[in-house]
């Protein structure tokens, strides 16, 4: 069994907090009211999800409303955190 | 120069005596009809004649003391005006690690942040910081974070979760919507709206919250600070969330209910004639 890529973790993550989990996740699906739906209190639970699960800390110099608006971004937003 | 406020404010006498002068106006029944039709109209929340005179007051009270703050030279006065709570037990939760205060729009506006500033608490704000009065300290240890922008709304949260987590203090309202979710009160004939934010935080950091607010007593404003207890830990994520609301909602519809002063929502009320009568 092979590790997951962080791109896989962040759609295994998404996919659990979705009430329709057999959704669509591209890496540029739009997470919010014009994508899966997801609020920012979602939000709020996807991240710390992230991050106890890869066990990486975001940083507050990272965080723009870009970085969490799509699969891709949070990736990103984790690989800086992994960066540090 | 129009309206009641702006001439009891500019009448030289001290602060105590124009808030009395106001109460002594207030006892007359003076332009009170509006709030009278109010009243009428929320029974559940407005009752009688004694009732709309301390919601009359409130509102021009707040008109004059806002006046105060905004003059340099009157400022010092309206801050006399505030009590401040025993703050050892918020003290000893912060020795843990985050704190959430959760206040709600009553009493007159911004006393409380101005109380949180002067401390020098790492403190995040949530409010319209276009909306900060000059009045306030000025200090380099606050964030402030608007939680009315859609765009900028999740990100909001993840920063006041990474605050919390550092052991930062959280200054928000949980008495309005502010997102695409709320959770609904019916309660003193009408629905409330209320923010899932605050304690979607508490419960994912363990945060322990206070509801803590600044409210008209008399003359004086106090500053009140209790403990919300935390719900127990084997409940389910939105039956949690709902009942740590319920403990904030009691707190604060004590508020509404026993003090007419402090329902700012009342300078709502058909506003543009307040405006002119009052001059607020």
């Amino acid at each position: 069994m092979h590790a997951m890529s962080l791109a896989e973790t962040v759609a295994a993550v998404i996919r659990e907090q979705l009430t329709a989990p057999d959704a669509v996740i591209t890496p540029d699906t739009p997470l919010g009211a014009d994508g899966l739906g997801i609020d920012s209190v979602g939000c709020l639970e996807l991240v710390l999800e992230l991050e106890r699960r890869t066990g990486l800390a975001l940083r507050d110099e990272h965080l723009t409303a870009e970085a969490l608006a799509t699969p891709a971004g949070l990736v990103r937003l984790l690989e800086q955190a992994g960066q540090n | 120069m129009t309206g009641i406020v702006p001439a009891v404010a500019a009448s030289g006498l001290p602060l105590a005596w124009q808030l009395g002068l106001l109460r002594g106006l207030a006892a007359t029944g003076w332009r009170q009809r509006r709030l009278r039709q109010w009243a009428k109209e929320h029974p559940q929340i407005a009752r009688g004649r004694p009732w709309c005179r301390r919601a009359w007051w409130g509102v021009a009270a707040g008109g004059v003391v806002q006046r105060h703050l905004a003059d340099p030279r009157r400022r010092l006065a309206a801050l006399r005006l505030l009590d401040e709570p025993d703050w050892s037990e918020f003290d000893a939760a912060r020795q843990a690690g985050g704190v959430i205060v959760a206040t709600a729009h009553l009493g007159p506006p911004k006393f409380l942040m101005h109380v949180l500033l002067e401390r020098r608490l790492p403190l995040l704000v949530w409010t319209n910081a276009a909306d900060l009065p000059a009045w306030l300290p000025a200090t380099t240890e606050a964030t402030f974070l608007d939680p009315l922008l859609p765009a900028e709304r999740s990100v909001l949260m993840v920063k006041t979760a990474l605050h919390l987590r550092r052991g930062g203090v959280l200054l928000g309202a949980a008495d309005m919507q502010t997102g695409g979710r709320s959770r609904e009160r019916d309660s003193l004939g009408r629905q409330w709206h209320l923010s899932p934010g605050l304690p979607a935080l508490a419960r994912r950091l363990g945060a322990p919250a206070f509801l803590v607010l600044a409210l008209w007593r008399g003359n004086r404003v106090r500053i009140s600070c209790e403990r919300i207890e935390a719900p127990a830990t084997d409940m389910a994520e939105e039956a949690w969330e709902d009942a740590w609301l319920d403990r904030y909602w009691g707190g604060v519809e004590d508020v509404v209910v026993s003090s007419p002063e402090n329902l700012r929502f009342l300078r709502g009320i058909d506003a543009g004639r307040f405006r002119r009568e009052l001059g607020t």
